[in-house]
């Protein structure tokens, strides 16, 4: 048998053929590479301010600047490490934690499956920002308290896809085997199961990144997500850059793009994976 | 059928009373006095006494004597129908509901409403004609459809025709029944930016449905009977094909009341999505107390409603 190549090499190798997919890689390479360098690249500090005040964008200001005389492409620049490190550890820490509730509510079942069901109604019956908004005014606003939020956001809805995956694959022989075989259950959750939903996993993954980012961004601009002066795409579009609009449009304008284009990407990205880890949509079109 | 129902409508409860509770704990950990901030920072150590009496605030929130604590209390008085009164504005609950529930209900509706109208005839389009230069062009739209933050749409919705007309939705609100134009024109932007992230995904969804429904056996059947590819679309395939599309429309439900308390807050809005969120900030623990309940109960029977419609739009669907 010829030796599996890892998957990432395989999922680069089927990308070359997305030409969107190849978009999104190139848009989040460039926002990865803006969050190391940035500090480097952004001309001033993000939360230095300065006598220009709403300035209109010029080649020294090329966003322009807000209330305070800061220069808004820096902030631009500057918000996204803290973006990314709490969309990333969201929803990593969300699916991971969504997964092993997943796993031991489908393939324990019964009780234990009822009783972590029933908590998952509850949970899901919630309207989602309603429940974030909640817990993010219970904590004291910081990125941690942001990420706390997201994360309990994340698992319900995605332990409810892993459990399904997960009772559609108990049933088959070879887990039989391994139980003949007297291998315990958590060997057989861990070792058997677990390798069968990575698929879907990862593509949980790739719907979840633009989904929680935004929903993210959601908390900032309503002023209970990351807090002020660190700049955040959602929080800039807030406060004063609606209040003297008609003064300073770029005070919205440009953290609001600067947040789309970065969704974008992810968008991107997560649909060409999705055709290439999800085989059932397989064929049903190059770029979806 | 009906066994099925009564049982899906018993399930109401667990997830009320846990819906109820976490809702209830949580509020009650924010930070801050509620008294403290329902009269101000120049409150004197008397009137807060008075206040937190009256409310009812010094009582255990769990007791197993009746009246059973805070919590008891205000299950007793849902049972009858009182929310409680507002420890912020002093109002009843219900009325402040009574007031804001039909704008918010009207905006989501409307914003269904732009959902369906552009994702459906779109996703049939572009699933039947798969990869053709209109497929390609939806499909993008909807991507970036998907991407543009609704809070940031919702902003642009309403600078930039201020910037570019001069022209501003009005403000306050106007009921349909008194100003229908007045009405629609204060709703028709936030709906607007509310159904076109939902309508994207409804829109990617119907096409990949469409795309599943044209490969199976009875359209090739429908197809070599002859029938016009009209009665074959609208007969064939977009009924067996809406399934999923209820799910999913359904599902957006909470995610649109979400989204409805963004634009209510953009357009200024007087719904109950503003109302929750400045519960929420004022610690007006009831408010946010009732429209949680209120949620969770709109959650439960509409996911009843999109598995009964799958036993009407699949008769082979059947339960027991």
């Amino acid at each position: 048998m010829r030796a599996a190549r890892p998957w990432p090499l395989t999922f680069l190798a089927r990308l070359r053929h997305h030409p969107l997919g190849m978009l999104g890689l190139a848009g989040v390479t460039m926002f990865l590479f803006l969050a190391v360098f940035g500090r480097w690249i952004a001309p001033y500090s993000p939360t230095e301010q300065s006598s220009a005040l709403m300035q209109s964008p010029t080649l020294t200001h090329p966003f322009g600047t807000d209330t305070l005389g800061r220069d808004i492409f820096s902030r631009v620049i500057r918000a996204t490490p803290i973006e990314l490190r709490v969309g990333l550890v969201s929803v990593f820490a969300g699916v991971g934690l969504a997964m092993m509730l997943g796993l031991v509510s489908g393939y324990l079942g019964g009780a234990i499956d009822g009783m972590i069901q029933r908590v998952i109604d509850a949970w899901l019956a919630f309207p989602p920002l309603i429940l974030l908004l909640m817990i993010t005014s219970v904590l004291t606003p910081s990125a941690r308290s942001l990420i706390i939020a997201l994360v309990i956001g994340t698992i319900p809805g995605t332990s409810r896809i892993v459990r399904g995956a997960v009772l559609a694959e108990k049933n088959n022989t070879y887990i039989e085997a391994a139980r003949v075989i007297g291998a315990s259950q958590m060997r057989i959750m861990l070792r058997h199961i677990l390798p069968q939903i990575v698929a879907p996993i990862i593509v949980i993954v790739s719907i979840m990144i633009p989904v929680i980012s935004l929903l993210g961004a959601a908390l900032s601009f309503l002023g209970l997500g990351l807090p002020p002066p660190q700049p955040s795409w959602g929080a800039d579009v807030s406060g004063e850059a609606v209040t003297y609009f008609r003064n300073a449009p770029w005070m919205a304008i440009f953290p609001g793009a600067a947040l789309s284009l970065y969704v974008l990407s992810f968008n991107l990205l997560g649909d060409a994976m999705r055709d290439i880890f999800d085989p059932r949509l397989r064929g049903s079109g190059s770029m979806r | 059928m009906t066994q099925y129902v009564i049982r899906r409508i018993l399930y109401l409860f667990p997830v009320l009373i846990g819906v109820s509770l976490i809702t209830f704990v949580l509020m009650r950990m924010v930070p801050g006095d509620v008294a403290q901030v329902a009269l101000g920072t120049n409150a004197t150590e008397e009137s807060l006494t008075q206040f937190r009496e009256a409310y009812g605030l010094n009582e255990p929130l769990f007791d197993w004597k009746p009246p059973f604590g805070q919590y008891g209390q205000w299950v007793g008085g849902l049972m009858k129908g009182d929310f409680g009164k507002s420890y912020y504005y002093r109002t009843e609950v219900r009325d402040d509901l009574a007031q804001r529930l039909p704008v918010t209900l009207e905006l989501m509706v409307l914003a269904m409403a732009v959902m369906v109208v552009l994702a459906i005839p779109a996703g049939i389009i572009a699933g039947v004609r798969p990869n053709s230069p209109l497929d390609l062009v939806m499909r993008t739209t909807a991507v970036f459809g998907l991407s543009i933050p609704g809070f940031w749409l919702g902003t642009m919705f309403i600078m930039l025709p201020a910037i570019w007309f001069n022209w501003m939705p009005p403000t306050g609100h106007i009921s349909f029944f008194s100003d229908p134009l007045g009405n629609l024109q204060q709703l028709a932007l936030p709906a607007l930016a509310l159904g076109i992230p939902g309508a994207a995904g409804i829109m990617r969804l119907t096409r990949s449905s469409v795309l599943e429904v044209l490969r199976q056996d009875y359209v090739r059947t429908a197809w070599s009977k002859g029938l016009r590819e009209r009665t074959v679309i609208m007969r064939h395939v977009l009924k067996n094909g809406l399934i999923p599309i209820v799910t999913i429309v359904g599902l957006q439900m909470g995610a649109l009341m979400g989204g409805a308390l963004i634009m209510e807050r953009i357009f200024s809005l007087p719904g109950i999505g503003m109302f929750t969120y400045q519960s929420i900030l004022t610690r007006d623990y009831l408010g946010v107390q009732a429209i949680v309940v209120l949620a969770a109960v709109v959650y439960v029977f509409v996911n009843l409603a999109i598995d009964v419609s799958y036993a009407w739009l699949d008769p082979r669907i059947r339960y027991t």
